[in-house]
This record gives structure tokens, C-alpha cells and sequence, in this order.
């Protein structure tokens, strides 16, 4: 099954370091292979590296695709943690 | 072969002279081999194995983390996840495997590829999570070079000058073990971790080389004068012979000196102070014993702290004051909480970048924001006070606020340790540091809630003159001398009389000789100082009388300029004490002319 949707990016200091590693420790909870993508470039949003290199700030659009058994939920919980500013901590 | 000359800054007195050890810039070296398609699998299990065993390490020092600090974990957790972030792990595995290459070459590859791909990242703040990926993987790369033959250090063991881009304080104890004659390294200060360890044990240094070492190499014989921070490569026979004889009569003059050093720190008329060591490191304390102090008036405790990334556990600090204690038993240990913030940066506690931090959250403030890290602080202490004399002393404190807030969590702990059964001294004394301009105009109020001062003058006398030392615009206007420092430090010293407490100086203040007489004629009970110039201290207390220096006081305290009082205190120490100014200059000219404040 595959599932897309658009997330934006909205905590303060963008998608840096600690909400990297929460997104891509979520990310890997799944089986389904996860991907984010930015301006056509596609990175696999389980390694906290690969989402760094896309640098992501403050209002960046992005999509979101999974591809896999649980691809739905894996789009709900991600989406849920972009849009609750991975949990305020920065 | 032509010689070649560079200079640094000395850092530890003596001269060495010796082949050259260079070592490798701090890095580890990554052995790149080729291996046969039928060591792959070995290959590749041996890297698993390292990602693990730095994965624990990091996992206990997670559990380790007081529940007040857990978020300032995630930058841990997320160096958990860049191990086993499959740029990483899965591409080594995988490169080690189409390539036919060793764990080490594979792991670095995968690196090189990161790198390539976040210098092209235009968030610096991005860009910068590099260092934590080369931190992680340098982890790994050590774990790997370990498990294989040949860390860096083998090949040591004839007497050898090390000669290093820098050293890590770990590499620098870890050498004490091998035969060093010398140090030289290109970077570092006087105050950096490798001087006070070489000072500690007597082992010549220079640091901050300005030229660079790259005109040194692998067995040269090198001259280091420690004290100069002179560096000569491949010498002449002539220059050989003349350091030679140099190195003599420095030797003599240090035997001199130390056999000063166990006479007790009396004047002439009987008046008898306490000379302790201001201290750091454990490696020092055969220096302080050696030296002839009478106990640690100064043990500062950033080390540990300053030591690693992660936070030092109640046993590590309670092992490491524990043998501190124990090893100076029976003469006293007075432990200085932790005195970081500022200038002083300990990377396991995040603090925000503060436009003054000499004004900001540091020393006695964090440590009452930070309760967690202060609670295991304190436990530590007390727990290690059955095995020696100990007291406690809180730097920075500005009010008597600060200190019931202080009292008020310590007898928390205490409460908790009596409940737990743990013993401690019931009786510890508690003190304070004198260096907030507004701490002096309340020391009678203080003085009634501890049992002792401590004078840190070179912050007391920054705070007071509002002198950064450390810009050169106004440097020249640190002036221990002034009549506001003067008056400040008496000011205090009554207080603690008055109240019926004694009263300490352990800033740099008090390891100056010239100043000795002042602190003895305002009556300070205890100086603590660098353990290499308590001699001269000494010295310079036994040749004083101090009926003289308490009317030498009097009219100090009338003086209206720092100057006039630098006039008044120079025209005493030409009367009282001509001799300590002078023949040691005669007999040991080549020392006194370096004006090394080494040889204080």
C-alpha cells in the first residue's frame, strides 16, 4: 500500500538535529519504507542523517510517502508528531 | 645537519634533552588494509561489534542521567541513532563487502560520503551536527584500532620528548606511564590540562608552539626549555654542552628549593600560617605532599566534569575525593563545589551562549538551577568526609540568600544519607568564597552563617575594578594593589575575625611573594597557592617579622593609589627581606632573567 501526504515543517528552528532523530526513531516503529521528499529529492526518513542533508527550516513543505503493510498508520503518527512541533522541544 | 630553532611558551620548568616522539595530531590512525572475500564476514562482525560496544556506552551513561538533565540527553540519543543510521552502519557493512576493505577504511569512507553531502548543507547549525557524527565514529574508530595491534603509543620506550599537535587530558595521563622527558605541544597554554600535569610531576614542558611542530620529526634530538619555552632541533655539540650544564644547575636549584619546603611557615616573632595547595588533578598530589603544603586549601572540582561529555556519576566523584582525602590524610582537604559557567565550559551541561557570562548563570548560581548535578555533588562530599578532614566550600556566593538556599539542600542530603544509613562527617565545615564585590560589604552578615572565607582574589579583584584581564585594552589596570582590592580583603578578614571564623586566600594573590607580607600583617590564617611556590612562600614568611608587617598594614590602608602602596610594600621588602631578592638572582642568573612566573 502506498500513502502520500504534505506536511510542513512548524517549530521555530526547523527540522534540526533532536527533531530529526525523533522523526526518524517514529519512523523506524514501522515496517512500511518511509520516505520524505523535498524539491524531487527523496531521502529515507528512517536515517537521521539522510533527513539532515535535506535541511529543512521553518515553513518548509514537504512530502511525506510511505510504502508498506502499515503505511496509513505510519503516515498518521508522523503527521501527528510534524504537526505537534515534535512534542515543543525546541 | 643544520639546527633549528622555534619557540613557545613554557609551561613546566626544566631542561630535556632527548629524541623526538612525534605523535600523530590527536587523530586516530585509520590502518587501511585490503582483506580476502573469506574475511568478510569476520570482518564485517567485528565492526557489529564495536557499533555495540559504543552503543552501551552510551546507553549507561543514559541511565545515568539525573531525571533534572534528561533533556539535555537527546543530543546522546541522537548519536545512538547516527550509529545505527544506515549511511552509517549498513554502508559500511556494505562497503566492507563489495570492496574487500578493513572495518576501519570502510567506516571512513562512509564518513567522507556524509561529509560531502552536509558541506553542502547551508544551515551552519546543520552542517555542525558533523562534529557529533565525527565524534561517534571516532569512537568506533578507537574501539576498532584497540581490538587490532598498534595504538599509537607502542614504539615508546626509550626516554623520548613528546612532541604532539595537542593532547587530550586522557592521552596526557596515559602517557605519564612511558618515560617522558619533555613535552612540547602546538597548541595549549599555560593553564591548559598537559602543564598542570607536567608541573604536577615535574616533567618539563612547552606549549603553544607559534611555528608549528612540522619542523620537528621522528627521533631529531630536541632541547626543551621548559621555562624559556625555548626549542632547539638537532643542536650543535657546543649548544648541547651549555644546556647541559644548564640542566645542572637548575636541578640544584630545585633540590634547594624543596628542602625549604619542610621547614613550617613562621616569621621571626612566632606568628605561624597555614600554607595549603590549591589542586586539581590526582596526579598532583605527590607535588602538594612534596612541596610541603599542610593540606589542600583549594581542591577544584571541574575536572571530572570537564573530562568527559556526560555527566561524572556520584561513585566516580565520590572515588576521586575519596582518594584525595585519603592520600592527604591527616592534613585537611577543603573541596570547592563546582565552579563552572563563565569561562569555563563543560560541554555535559548545555548552557545558553550568554553575552556575559562572567555575570551569568555559573558556579554556585547553576548549581542551585542545576539541584541534580549539585545533589550528586554534595552526596559525594560527604560521603568521602569519613576518610579524612574535609570542608566545603561554595564559590560565588553573593548574599546570604545563596547560602540558606545552599544549607537548606545540604541538610536535605544529609537527611537523606542519615536516613539511608550512610556515614558522613556531622560536623563538616562549611565555607564560603570571598569574590563578589557585594559579598565583601556583607562578610559580617556571612560570616555568622559558615565556618570559614576562602578570598578569590583574581575574581574579586575583576568583579571590583571591573577589569576583564583577558582584554588587552584594559589589562594593564588589574591592579592587585589597588586601594579598593586592599580594603576589600581587609574588610573581609575583620568580618571573619570578628565573627570568631578563620579566613583562607587561594587566588593567585596569595602564591605572589612579594604580597606575602600584606596577608600576613591583615592577618590571614591560611594561604593556598600553587604547590610549586609554596617554598618560596615559606621562605619569604620565615625572613618577616609580623609586628612589621602589621604596621606595614596600617599604613598601606592610608595609601590613597595603588602605586603609593606598590611604594610603601617595595621599600619594605627591601629592608625586611633584601637577601630573597636578591642572591638567588646571583646564583641562578640564567633563571631569575627569564622573569618566569614559574619560579615565583
Amino acid at each position: 500500500m502506498l500513502c502520500e501526504t504534505e506536511i510542513t515543517i512548524l517549530n521555530r528552528l526547523g527540522l534540526h538535529a533532536r527533531p530529526a532523530s525523533r522523526f526518524a526513531l517514529l519512523a523506524s516503529e514501522f515496517s512500511s519504507d518511509i520516505y520524505l521528499v523535498r524539491d524531487g529529492e527523496l531521502v529515507d526518513a528512517k536515517s537521521i542523517l539522510e533527513i539532515l542533508t535535506i535541511a529543512c527550516p521553518k515553513g518548509t513543505k514537504l512530502t511525506l510517502r510511505a510504502e508498506g503493510e502499515d503505511a496509513p498508520q505510519a503516515i498518521e503518527a508522523l503527521k501527528e508528531l510534524v504537526a505537534g512541533r515534535f512534542g515543543n522541544i525546541d | 645537519m643544520m639546527s633549528l630553532h622555534l619557540k613557545g611558551t613554557g609551561a613546566s620548568p626544566g631542561i630535556a634533552i632527548g629524541p623526538a616522539f612525534v605523535l600523530e595530531s590527536g587523530k586516530v590512525k585509520i590502518v587501511k588494509r585490503r582483506i580476502s572475500r573469506s574475511d568478510v564476514a569476520q570482518e564485517q562482525e567485528r565492526f557489529v561489534h564495536a557499533v555495540g560496544v559504543a552503543e552501551n556506552e552510551i546507553g549507561a551513561i543514559l541511565e545515568d542521567i539525573p531525571e533534572e538533565l534528561k533533556e539535555h540527553s537527546g543530543v546522546l540519543k541522537s548519536h545512538l541513532l547516527m550509529l545505527k543510521d544506515r549511511m552509517v552502519f549498513d554502508r559500511t557493512l556494505q562497503t566492507i563487502e563489495n570492496d574487500c576493505i578493513n572495518a576501519e577504511w570502510a567506516l571512513d569512507k562512509a564518513v567522507k560520503h556524509i561529509h560531502s553531502l552536509f558541506a553542502q548543507v547551508k544551515d551552519s547549525y546543520i552542517r555542525e551536527r558533523m562534529e557529533d557524527i565525527e565524534y561517534v565514529v571516532k569512537r568506533v574508530q578507537v574501539l576498532l584500532a584497540s581490538s587490532e595491534e598498534g595504538m599509537n603509543l607502542e614504539g615508546m620506550d626509550e626516554p623520548c620528548v613528546v612532541v604532539a599537535q595537542e593532547l587530550s587530558p586522557a592521552d596526557t595521563v596515559r602517557m605519564f606511564k612511558q618515560n617522558i622527558l619533555a613535552f612540547v605541544t602546538a597548541a595549549g597554554s599555560r593553564t591548559s590540562h598537559t602543564a598542570i600535569l607536567a608541573r604536577a610531576l615535574g616533567i618539563p614542558a612547552v606549549v603553544g608552539v607559534e611555528q608549528g611542530i612540522r619542523g620537528i620529526s621522528q627521533d631529531d634530538t630536541i632541547i626543551v626549555d621548559g621555562l624559556t619555552g625555548d626549542i632547539i632541533i638537532s643542536p650543535d655539540d657546543d649548544t648541547i654542552e651549555k644546556y647541559t650544564e644548564k640542566q645542572q644547575s637548575y636541578i640544584r636549584y630545585r633540590l634547594e628549593v624543596i628542602h625549604n619546603s619542610a621547614l613550617p611557615a613562621e616569621t621571626r616573632d612566632g606568628y605561624r600560617v597555614k600554607i595549603k595547595a590549591n589542586m586539581e588533578l590526582l596526579e598532583e598530589i605527590p607535588s602538594v605532599i612534596s612541596h610541603g603544603a599542610e593540606g589542600v586549601g583549594l581542591f577544584r572540582t571541574e575536572f571530572l566534569y570537564l573530562a568527559s561529555r556526560e555527566l561524572p556519576s556520584e561513585e566516580t566523584l565520590y572515588n576521586a575525593y575519596r582518594e584525595v582525602i585519603e592520600r592527604l590524610s591527616p592534613y585537611p582537604v577543603t573541596i570547592r563545589t563546582l565552579d563552572v559557567g563563565g569561562d569555563k565550559f563543560v560541554s555535559s551541561v548545555s548552557l545558553d551562549d550568554e553575552i556575559n557570562p562572567a555575570l551569568g548563570l555559573r558556579a554556585i548560581r547553576l548549581c542551585l538551577k542545576e539541584k541534580g548535578l549539585f545533589w550528586d555533588q554534595l552526596r559525594a562530599i560527604l560521603r568521602a568526609s569519613v576518610h579524612g578532614q574535609v570542608r566545603i566550600l561554595f564559590p560565588l556566593v553573593s548574599g546570604r540568600t545563596e547560602i540558606m538556599q545552599v544549607k537548606a539542600l545540604l541538610e536535605q542530603v544529609k537527611d537523606e544519607l542519615r536516613e539511608a544509613g550512610v556515614p558522613f562527617d556531622e560536623s563538616i565545615k562549611l565555607g564560603i568564597m570571598i569574590e563578589v564585590p557585594s559579598a565583601v560589604m556583607v562578610a559580617d552578615i556571612l560570616a555568622r552563617e559558615v565556618d570559614f572565607f576562602s578570598i578569590g582574589t583574581n575574581d574579586l579583584i575583576q568583579y571590583a575594578l571591573a577589569i576583564d584581564r583577558v582584554n588587552e585594552s584594559v589589562s594593564h589596570m588589574y591592579e592587585p594593589l589597588h586601594p579598593g582590592v586592599i580594603r576589600m580583603i581587609h574588610t573581609s578578614v575583620t568580618a571573619a575575625h570578628n565573627a570568631g571564623i578563620e579566613v583562607a586566600m587561594c587566588g593567585e594573590m596569595a602564591g605572589e611573594s612579594m604580597y606575602a607580607p600584606i596577608l600576613l600583617g591583615m592577618g590571614i590564617d591560611e594561604l593556598s597557592m600553587n604547590a610549586l611556590v609554596i617554598p618560596k612562600i615559606k621562605r619569604i614568611i620565615r625572613r618577616c617579622v609580623y609586628d612589621d608587617c602589621v604596621e606595614l598594614v596600617r599604613r598601606i590602608l592610608d595609601a590613597s593609589s595603588g602605586s603609593e602602596i606598590k611604594y610603601l610594600l617595595d621599600d619594605f621588602l627591601r629592608h625586611h627581606c633584601p637577601e630573597e631578592f636578591e642572591p638567588l638572582d646571583e646564583r641562578y642568573p640564567e633563571f631569575m632573567k627569564t622573569g618566569s612566573p614559574l619560579l615565583n
